[in-house]
């Protein structure tokens, strides 16, 4: 029986990834801000076959107690098979993009937040000498771009971050898998203009994610497609794409 | 700018509406209380596999509930599953059928959500000896404008209840289900089928079999005339003993453009018609799975895209028991005589079991179902004389099909309207309900 830390649960990918493994019979601890989304989450995972779920309230912006959670989720679960880390939130860049305090607060949720739990986790994996650990980042990390480089460099921060780590890690039998989602129907893109063709539910992502995250994969974009498309962007000369708004 | 726009699923009134997708309940709650103090009204939908307009609304945005799709208890033991009402029946069965329990009563398509399931009051091939979904419903949890979050059950709030089975969608946001399950002990079901070559035939093989089938319906050639009139298909079917409880694939097919004209047409209908009746096995029972014997049409996703850019109609029609022998052979000789007609007939008996829905369509009787691709000329040379045989006949229409009933129509044939409006949240509108109310 597999046993899953998911930090950041109550996101629609986390959820659907979540899942997968409930299905297999996993034990889960779940961490997330708002408890009573989180419960609903709890119900559903042991309604589908999940063999224990414990859970922890946990504001990610509060970085001084990212490790108590760590350190709660090592306890519960005995040692950590996997680990997935997706909590995050889509700045809406027009609005903050001349606001320095609101460029920082998005960066210490989405980057300091990230790389402090990922931190914390690899010291507790490292110790056991193994296990897998997947983190949601972004396409947007790929190439700063006008209509999102503040969410987009803060994904960056976290995939260099990675990056490094991986090599570290990797000495002691433990991975850390780089997830970049595409356009995914999930309440970060509700109400924003997004082309159709390109947007997938997150089920559909989902035994992509597991996957990628229990095989040790590095780096690993989902829908798959999505590698040539940030290929594509790229390769885009800057003259092209300073003038263009995506 | 929204991400998505939602049509139903006939096409017909064609709408593409705005639609906006919610994830939690606490969403639903936060956006009826702000709804409340205004005077706008939403309108909730979930796969849109609504034909005609219920699932529309007259005002700017839908919200849709396909998200909302958690599982809150399930009890292995005695066979209930408590869920949120944006579950599809396609994901219940995932999770309910590994564990020898099946849906109570299931419509033509899985791909319909929990909710939609009870504001329609769906009925399946059991009708006969099970009732609708309602029958089965041990508690519902709405959310109002005006009196907040209501538990309901048949020993509490039971007129709530009772409006909201059936109530299309109305009587305020259903936010979860309690839903009581079979028990199966395989998968597959062992099937007859019986060719009938005339409608009287049909109703002796139905009258012979149906009462020792869990599951029986007829398919029928709409195009056949004179001695052949209403021939076809007969089957039924009960779970069997023998086979494994496995799940269904999702379906590789799909139909992935609207052609602008459709493919339904007096020649492929009449083609499609005279193979399948001719090529149909029939006589020796076989073990089917589930997913076909259920879901036919499922196996080909988007299938209403066959109908171009025009869509269809679905008429469902019920009529009482009394008038069944008349009634029926006259509606389908004048559909014959029409020539409008597509391959989707379908004729199934009603039980008299009653539902606990104020509004629930079934009546102790026979059904009829028929999709028409969509003209100018569709109402006033065809439906309008179906609509005047079913109201002589003391029948009605299916508002979870319908875009064409008049408010008289509707108004004379379902008695309990006016308490459903009375009960209706103030916050909820659909296009059907301004159209047969006002």
């Amino acid at each position: 029986m597999k046993k899953v830390f998911i930090y950041g649960a109550t996101s629609a990918i986390a959820q659907a990834c979540a899942r997968i493994w409930a299905q297999q019979g996993c034990e889960f601890v779940l961490c997330a801000r708002n408890e009573e989304r989180l419960k609903l989450v709890v119900g559903d995972l042991l309604a589908r076959g999940a063999s224990s779920v414990d859970y922890m309230v946990s504001d990610a912006r509060d970085t001084g107690g990212l490790k108590d959670t760590v350190t709660f989720a090592a306890s519960e679960l005995g040692h950590i098979d996997y680990v997935l880390i997706a909590h995050g939130e889509l700045p809406d860049q027009l609005s903050i993009e001349t606001d320095g305090q609101a460029i920082k607060e998005s960066f210490e949720l989405n980057a300091v937040s990230t790389i402090v739990l990922i931190s914390e986790v690899a010291t507790v994996l490292e110790k056991q000498g193994f296990g897998c650990i997947g983190v949601i980042t972004s396409v947007a990390g790929d190439r700063g771009r006008r209509s999102n480089y503040i969410y987009g460099s803060s994904k960056a921060a976290v995939s260099t971050y990675c990056e490094g780590l991986r090599a570290r890690l990797s000495r002691h039998n433990v991975s850390l898998t780089d997830v970049r989602p595409g356009l995914i129907a999930t309440p970060m893109t509700e109400g924003k203009s997004v082309p159709k063709i390109l947007l997938v539910s997150p089920d559909a992502v989902s035994n992509r994610i597991t996957k990628s995250i229990v095989n040790a994969k590095a780096i690993v974009y989902a829908p798959a497609y999505w590698k040539w498309i940030m290929f594509g962007v790229n390769m885009l000369p800057r003259k092209i794409i300073d003038k263009k708004d995506f | 700018m929204t991400r998505d726009t939602f049509s139903s699923w006939g096409n017909y009134p064609f709408k593409q509406q705005p639609v906006k997708d919610v994830y939690w309940q606490d969403e639903i709650v936060d956006k009826i209380d702000s709804i409340k103090s205004s005077d706008v009204q939403t309108l909730v939908v979930g796969l849109g596999r609504s034909y005609g307009d219920s699932c529309h609304f007259a005002g700017s945005e839908l919200l849709r509930t396909t998200n909302l799709n958690r599982i809150i208890a399930f009890d292995l033991d005695n066979g209930t599953i408590t869920a949120e009402a944006g579950i599809s029946l396609d994901e219940v069965l995932r999770i309910i059928v590994p564990k020898g329990w099946f849906l109570p009563v299931t419509p033509g398509t899985k791909y319909v959500t929990l909710g939609g399931a009870i504001a329609n009051d769906v009925h399946g091939k059991n009708h006969h000896v099970s009732g609708t979904i309602g029958c089965f419903v041990e508690s519902i949890g709405l959310y109002r404008s005006d009196l907040a979050l209501v538990e309901c059950s048949p020993d509490k709030n039971r007129q709530l209840y009772s409006a909201t089975i059936g109530g299309l969608g109305l009587t305020g946001v259903i936010l979860w289900v309690k839903l009581r399950l079979r028990k199966i002990t395989s998968s597959y079901l062992d099937v007859t089928k019986i060719r009938f070559r005339n409608i009287q035939e049909y109703f002796e093989v139905a009258s012979d079999l149906d009462s020792n089938h869990e599951f029986s319906v007829a398919w029928l050639d709409c195009t056949a005339r004179g001695n052949r009139l209403g021939r076809g298909i007969y089957s039924a079917g009960k779970f069997s003993n023998i086979g494994a409880l496995s799940l269904h694939k999702e379906s590789k097919f799909s139909v992935p453009v609207t052609p602008s004209f459709s493919l339904v047409n007096k020649i492929s209908v009449k083609l499609f018609n005279e193979m399948y009746y001719r090529v149909s096995r029939t006589r020796q029972p076989s073990r089917l799975h589930y997913d076909p014997f259920f879901y036919p049409l499922d196996g080909v996703q988007n299938w209403n895209r066959i109908y171009g850019n025009n869509g269809f109609q679905q008429y469902q029609c019920v009529i009482p028991t009394k008038h069944v022998s008349s009634a029926i052979p006259e509606l389908l000789a004048t559909i014959s005589r029409s020539g409008i007609g597509s391959f989707l007939v379908v004729l199934k008996r009603c039980g008299d079991i009653s539902s606990p829905g104020l509004l629930s369509f079934p009546i102790s009787g026979m059904t009829l179902a028929i999709d028409f691709p969509q003209s100018d000329i569709l109402k006033t040379k065809l439906l309008d004389k179906l609509n005047g045989i079913v109201m002589q006949s003391a029948g009605r229409l299916y508002p979870a099909k319908d875009a064409q009933m008049s408010a008289e129509m509707f108004q004379s044939t379902y008695s309990n309207w006016k308490e459903l409006d009375t009960l209706r949240d103030p916050a909820l509108l659909s296009s059907f309900w301004a159209r047969v109310v006002t």
